[in-house]
């Protein structure tokens, strides 16, 4: 496989903050992880070089797919998938200087072998100080970034009392969006290690309206629950036609810790 | 500047939200391989279920579990004594046990009808004949357990498999000092981690010297990624400079699947009266990177110290990281 590092920009201005895409496009067969891997696997890093030690960038990832190899179940994409990442340009840059950057982005990649690899990426642009030009990968790297789940609006989302190995949440969606209807759920938690991949998640859609949905997760045995529930909510729609995109959104749910 | 209104946003808050939390796992519930019943019994199916325990607890077929001949490692023999010291209270609470059953049953014998005064003396007899099979041989602690799944703070399950060498080991040839299983994968990046630092041969080398088995598996199924033949197998302990007491090749994946065994590496302790007290992760940074071995929190190592030391090990598990296991 093989990392692509898009810029939407082919010039830079002093100060600006870059949105950048990383694209790890892999063979078929292969696959790479989420931030959370799941059961097995490491989620890909970039890394920003040239200064006195190498300082890892925060990646922005799509809504995962729960993978199953052998006996474990972990959280990925069954092919290519392109990432955010952000740099700030640095605002002592004058028009007519370069903006230089220097990446290593690594990743673990596996089919019935597991690789960990690496590649070396760069971008090398000229500063302006009008608007910069776009490059031809301006539109690649908006979609992708359109594509990163973002939080929805009004979603509440609480944790109801009770079995100490589950976590059962009522959500509430904002009055006319966000509910694609009846169908599944998947909350795919970002913290590693608490939420069970292998065990199925309940979603139950109110007969009332008025009423919250329940869904409830599945915990480790002896796990502990962090202050904030974090991750990535998919709701995909059982109608089949017309066809319904996957709806991802981020979730960052504060917990009382009376469990 | 329309432009960079469009490209420029702040660091969105959904990507702040989004970062990682590492999860401390605290220990599992502790399950005792011989539970006693419960003094509250007062029904036939409770009795049933009664007997039942005490069959689980004592095994189908008992043998003799420690070969106390010429083949008998240092420290193996003190191990023997605690496990028959064990095997003497295991043999006390069936005993109480079975009185209670006999209690209940002279109880139920006034109270019930005929259907059920059947099932009880059924349920007795069954009690005795067990209670015989067992008295005699003290040494037969903790049963050997053929079935899974391995359940940490239960009986190891048994499994049969040949070393480099060729020759077979069960893992009850070794009841009487502590069992380390290791689940590997040569080509795993996350096996390389610790074996590229020689983290995983220098705690084999320790630990076996110290008198403890390590047993090093791999389940990698033929065509996939670290299968190893059977005649291969010597070439790679010398190749990776193994340490182990024995390895061994899995490829048809049963006793990794007895184990549930997902990752490599993945480990699991048995202590030297053959219960499970640790399952998961050989340390507690999940990380690929051989950089991160140095600093890491080695649980097995915890784990081992603790048993060779003599003391308690309250059974404990982590999540294991790594690659998948290849089946």
């Amino acid at each position: 496989m093989r990392a692509q590092l898009l810029s939407p920009c082919s010039e830079v201005v002093a100060g600006q903050t870059l949105n950048l895409a990383l694209a790890l496009e892999v063979d078929a067969g292969w696959h790479v992880y989420w931030r959370n891997p799941g059961e097995a696997g490491g989620p890909p890093a970039l890394k920003q070089l040239g200064g006195e030690r190498p300082v890892e960038l925060p990646l922005r990832f799509p809504a995962p797919h729960t993978l199953v190899e052998g006996e474990a179940v972990s959280y990925g994409y069954p092919d290519s998938v392109t990432l955010g990442a952000q740099v700030l340009v640095p605002d002592n840059l004058v028009a007519g200087d370069r903006f230089r950057l220097d990446l290593r982005a690594t990743w673990l990649v596996c089919n019935e072998v597991c690789l960990a690899e690496n590649q070396a990426l760069s971008l090398d642009l000229p500063v302006t100080h009008k608007a910069p030009a776009l490059s031809p990968a301006a539109d690649r790297v908006q979609h992708a970034i359109d594509a990163l789940p973002a939080p929805l609006a009004g979603l509440q989302v609480s944790k109801i009392p009770g079995d100490p190995n589950e976590l059962r949440l009522e959500l509430r969606f904002p009055a006319g969006s966000g509910d694609p209807g009846p169908g599944t759920a998947y909350f795919y938690c970002a913290t590693k290690n608490l939420v069970r991949p292998s065990a199925p998640q309940a979603w139950v859609r109110p007969e009332n309206p008025d009423q919250p949905f329940t869904m409830s997760l599945p915990l480790y045995r002896g796990a502990s629950l962090p202050k904030v529930l974090k991750g990535v909510l998919t709701l995909e729609s059982s109608v089949e036609e017309p066809v319904r995109p996957r709806l991802a959104y981020t979730i960052a749910a504060p917990l009382p810790a009376d469990r | 500047m329309m432009f960079l209104d469009r490209y420029a946003h702040p660091l969105s808050e959904s990507m702040k939200l989004l970062s990682t939390t590492a999860v401390g796992l605290a220990a599992g519930a502790l399950l005792t391989a011989c539970s006693s019943s419960n003094s509250s019994l007062a029904t036939t199916q409770d009795l049933e279920r009664a007997a039942r325990e005490i069959s689980m607890a004592i095994g189908e077929t008992p043998r003799p579990m420690v070969d106390t001949g010429s083949t008998v490692p240092a420290g193996m023999e003190s191990a023997a004594e605690a496990t028959a010291q064990t095997a003497e209270s295991a043999v006390q609470a069936l005993e109480a046990a079975a009185l209670e059953l006999e209690q209940f049953s002279d109880e139920l014998e006034q109270e019930l009808s005929d259907d059920a005064d059947t099932a009880v003396d059924a349920t007795t007899e069954q009690a005795e004949a067990t209670l015989e099979d067992v008295t005699p041989g003290a040494a037969n602690a903790l049963a050997i357990r053929t079935e899974g799944p391995a359940i940490v703070g239960e009986i190891a399950p048994e499994f049969t498999l040949r070393d480099q060498a060729g020759t077979a080991h069960s893992l009850s040839d070794f009841r009487g000092t502590p069992v380390v299983l290791e689940w590997f994968n040569h080509g795993c990046p996350f096996v390389r981690k610790h074996y590229g630092t020689d983290n995983m041969q220098g705690l084999q080398a320790r630990y076996t010297e110290a008198g403890a088995v390590w047993l090093s598996i791999c389940s990698s199924a033929e065509g996939k990624q670290g299968f190893t033949a059977q005649d291969d197998l010597t070439a790679l302990v010398e190749q990776h400079g193994m340490a182990s007491t024995a390895v061994m090749a899995d490829a048809d994946g049963a006793v990794g699947r007895l184990y549930g065994a997902r990752n490599t590496p993945q480990m699991f302790v048995v202590d030297a009266a053959g219960l499970l007290v640790y399952g998961g992760a050989i340390d507690d940074n999940s990380s690929s990177s051989p950089s991160t071995v140095e600093g890491a929190n080695n649980d097995v190592a915890e784990v081992l110290d603790a048993l060779l030391a003599g003391e308690q090990v309250e059974p404990r598990e982590t999540q294991p990281y790594g690659c998948a296991v290849k089946y």
